[in-house]
């Protein structure tokens, strides 16, 4: 169901400063890829607001521009035209450096294909974005068996992640996520690799993060999947098509 | 710091994990650190050893010759020197004794070789030398057991001598040597003392001699023969003008004109460490451009394997970078792995060349010292090139697009 006026009374809001209680705020972001001399739009202006503590799930069609758009809010990419404010900093005009300690202190990532380091263990992958913000030994130790805790993978430390399930990895990669207590958790189909009783405990878990009160986005072109979301942010060719509220907070 | 430990941790997981390609990447390495570290093992063994076993006079000592190789270097210069140079007599020294008045002390020696016989044990070859009994303080002989000659023994060319410890152990295997009487050639002599082991040289003892008084052995042996003398400065002496004495004397006495070159050779131990040095110098002048050149294969044979490296870890970048890691920690990750590779490599080389070395220095009579700056050169000369040549493929690391490397696969 679309809710016009919650999506006009938000419009009123973009492009100014936003307050603190909106984590994410984007106006009119444009991305224009070059295929040769062609011009491809992935995102048409997109501009919406996700307040602190939301579930939000981005929904469309394949090629429609969730990747895309996801990889702005990630700051793994910089929009061609747009603003971008993440927790009140703009981030669209961030240089590479920036970017990266954005990526680090306030995002964390869960990908379909979990996108573990094979070699290493699942306390040294959750460790990671630790060791890239300098945080001490002992104290990033602490951390990461702190935050496996939490996903139920106390018992797995030391193994790698071909010694785990899939659903086992992907938790990892959640722990990993978490480790930093980032503004948002980012989750670009984390299911897509998963069968359907595994992936009930995986959105199980995020219920749970968000009840703690992460502020959870979640890119999904299943219907089941984004039913788990609050809100449902549908796009089509690289516009938003309708903002949906599907349950109260 | 945190990236430098996770970077060194990293590059040893992944050298590790790829043990044979480690190896057969570092070859170049390898071989042109264990090429430089032969070489200096060879080098700085020769060095000590001449320091050691042969310019044993010390400081302000020279020897004055017929001809020598040293003083001349060329060997058919010397061989003619041989030839043509008058012989030094005993009288030259006497001459020597008297007009070098800047001399602390002057003696001559001069040797053959002679089969020598105890009762019923015989050695074959020893060396047997005439020398003037002031020679023990011109040489590095110590007396172990009896004495050394006296200007009396010498004077009366009595029939003494005095031995070195392989001829005292190889005649005298369980009994006294001092008072017995060996025979030398025809003739036979009493031992008088024995000489403090010397060890050996290139593998020959020093220590398988026989000494007579000069006068006993020139009138045993005959008198028409050159005699080599060893001149020592005295205590601040010029040795430059010690040296013109020497030459003034036995100029006079073979009435050479002022035009031309002297017919006979001064010769110091600092000139014998000259020679070896300039053989030093060609071996390291051979051995620099094999060396520059498998480092420099090995520095692009470790280029290639680390683009190769950056190609295969792509989506592990992309993670990284996903994580948070900035542009220079993955620069950093990825020179540390080519260094320590490249590090690790002049190790295996370094290590290969000092035990092959030390086999070889068993076996054969190559004296082998492992200098002190080898391994520090060893380890940060294959370090640097494994930092120069991993520049190109760390910066391509670090200049991946995040979103790119993370769909690689
Ligand atoms: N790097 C790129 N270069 C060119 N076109 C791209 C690139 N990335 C995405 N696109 C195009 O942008 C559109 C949106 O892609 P994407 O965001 O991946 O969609 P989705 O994730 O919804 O499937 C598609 O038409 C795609 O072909
Ligand atoms: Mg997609």
């Amino acid at each position: 169901m679309i809710e016009e006026a919650v999506l006009e009374r938000e419009l009123q809001f973009v492009g100014t400063v936003p307050d603190e209680r909106i984590v994410i705020r984007t106006d009119d972001l444009w991305k224009t890829y070059m295929m040769g001399s062609e011009e491809v739009h992935a995102l048409r202006g997109v501009s919406f607001d996700v307040q602190h503590g939301e579930y939000v799930a981005i929904m469309g069609p394949s090629g429609s521009g969730k990747s895309t758009l996801m990889n702005l809010i990630g700051c793994l990419d910089t929009p061609t035209s747009g603003q971008y404010w993440l927790n009140g900093k703009l981030v669209s005009e961030m240089d590479d450096d920036e970017l990266a300690r954005i990526r680090n202190k306030e995002i964390g990532f869960v990908f379909q294909t979990f996108n573990l380091l094979p070699r290493a263990s699942a306390l040294h992958n959750v460790e990671l974005p630790l060791i890239y913000n300098g945080t001490p030994r002992t104290t990033r130790l602490e951390m990461a068996k702190v935050s496996l805790q939490k996903v139920g993978l106390s018992d797995r430390i030391n193994h790698k992640p071909n010694e785990l399930s899939g659903g086992q990895r992907q938790r990892v990669a959640i722990a990993r996520a978490l480790v930093n207590n980032p503004s948002i958790i980012l989750a670009d189909e984390p299911t897509g690799n998963l069968d359907s009783q595994t992936s009930q405990e995986i959105m199980g878990l995020f219920e749970v993060l968000h009840k703690q009160g992460h502020t959870i986005i979640l890119v999904t072109h299943e219907h089941d999947i984004a039913a788990h979301a609050y809100r449902v942010l549908h796009i089509l060719d690289g516009r938003i098509n309708s903002d949906e509220r599907l349950r109260a907070y | 710091m945190h990236t430098f430990f996770e970077a060194a941790k990293i590059a040893i997981s992944s050298i590790l994990a790829h043990k044979l390609r480690s190896f057969l990447t570092l070859l170049g390495v390898i071989i042109g650190v264990f090429v430089v570290i032969s070489v200096a093992t060879v080098i700085e063994g020769a060095n000590v050893y001449i320091k050691e076993k042969i310019a044993t006079l010390g400081s302000g000592v020279f020897r004055v010759q017929k001809a020598s190789l040293t003083g001349f270097g060329d060997f058919q210069k010397f061989l003619d020197a041989l030839r043509k140079n008058p012989d030094l007599t005993i009288d030259d020294l006497y001459a020597l004794r008297a007009g070098v008045t800047l001399a602390d002390q002057l003696g001559a020696q001069d040797g053959t070789a002679q089969d020598i016989r105890y009762g019923n044990i015989s050695l074959e070859s020893v060396g047997v030398q005439g020398v003037t009994p002031d020679m023990i303080t011109l040489s590095n002989l110590e007396v172990a057991q009896g004495r050394y000659f006296i200007e009396f023994d010498n004077d009366n060319r009595r029939d003494v001598c005095f031995i070195g410890s392989d001829v005292a152990k190889g005649l005298f295997p369980s009994s006294d040597p001092i008072g017995q009487e060996i025979r030398v050639g025809r003739d036979k002599f009493s031992v008088i003392g024995v000489a403090t082991e010397l060890g050996t040289v290139l593998g020959f003892s020093q220590d398988n001699f026989v000494l007579l008084p000069m006068n006993t052995f020139l009138k045993e042996y005959g008198s028409r023969r050159s005699l080599t003398f060893v001149v020592r400065a005295k205590k601040g002496a010029d040795v430059e003008r010690v040296h013109d004495q020497v030459r003034v004397v036995l100029r006079t006495r073979h009435k050479l004109n002022y035009n031309q070159a002297d017919d006979f050779s001064i010769a110091s131990d600092e000139e014998t460490e000259q020679l070896f040095g300039s053989i030093t110098k060609v071996v390291a002048g051979v051995a620099f451009p094999v060396v520059g050149t498998s480092l420099l294969i090995g520095g692009i044979v470790i280029m290639n394997i680390m683009l190769a490296t950056v190609t295969e870890r792509t989506r592990e970048i992309g993670i990284r970078k996903s994580l948070g890691a900035t542009r220079r920690d993955i620069l950093v990750q990825f020179l540390v792995e080519s260094s320590m590779l490249s590090g690790f490599g002049g190790l295996i080389g370094m290590l290969m060349a000092i035990t092959l070395m030390s086999g070889v220095s068993k076996i054969a009579p190559v004296p082998v010292a492992v200098p002190l700056w080898a391994p520090i050169i060893a380890i940060s000369v294959s370090t640097l090139v494994g930092l120069f040549f991993g520049i190109y493929p760390a910066n391509r690391a670090a200049g991946l697009d995040p979103i790119v490397a993370l769909r690689a696969d």
